[in-house]
């Protein structure tokens, strides 16, 4: 059932610079993760883009970026689905 | 002790807060914004939780929250949490 989006994932993995990544849905439950990702992190992922979205409810969910010399994070929620993806440092 | 935030380009608005999430200062859009600041509180807090890497000492050294047209960027330094509020210009793709 989740063969489509184990596909995504895999592909985005696979692109240079990519650590890991992870799908959660709106309630922070892990759909995926691959690599450096965790599913334990899934709710903090859910959250941060639920909060970060409700300060400014009327504009389209932000792109967040978490960054620390260990690499990055980059979170996007659109509709239900929360993704992350964590970038190697440079 | 003021902070030059009309130093940074294209700045909005600040927030500086301690690491109880106190206002220290504020000025531009974020004036007196302790509602925001409770907010962006939450957000800082669940992403000091996200392990960046193995080393559990890698805290985020930067929080930016982009929208099409401006962002918040975030930073802690000196048991200090500074907020920007920033216009966001992307930048172009290059022309082939």
């Amino acid at each position: 059932m989740e063969r489509n989006l184990e596909k995504h994932l895999d592909d985005t993995f696979r692109l240079p610079g990519i650590a890991g990544v992870i799908c959660t849905d709106e309630h922070g439950l892990c759909l995926g993760a691959k690599g450096v990702a965790t599913r334990e992190t899934s709710g903090h992922i859910a959250n941060i883009a639920e909060s970060a979205a409700r300060l400014n409810p009327n504009l389209p969910p932000p792109v967040i970026a978490i960054e620390s010399e260990g690499g990055s994070i980059l979170i996007k929620k659109e509709g239900t689905i929360t993704m992350g993806i964590y970038k190697s440092p440079n | 002790m003021a902070v030059p935030f009309d130093r940074i380009p294209d700045s909005l608005g600040y927030l500086v807060l301690t690491e109880d999430g106190a206002v220290v200062n504020s000025g531009g859009d974020l004036e007196n914004k302790e509602d925001v600041a409770n907010q962006f509180m939450n957000i800082i807090q669940t992403a000091l939780r996200i392990p960046l890497s193995s080393s559990k000492k890698d805290k985020f050294k930067k929080l930016s929250i982009v929208w099409d047209n401006f962002m918040y960027v975030i930073t802690i330094s000196a048991h200090k949490i500074y907020i920007c509020k920033r216009r966001f210009i992307p930048p172009d793709a290059a022309m082939a």
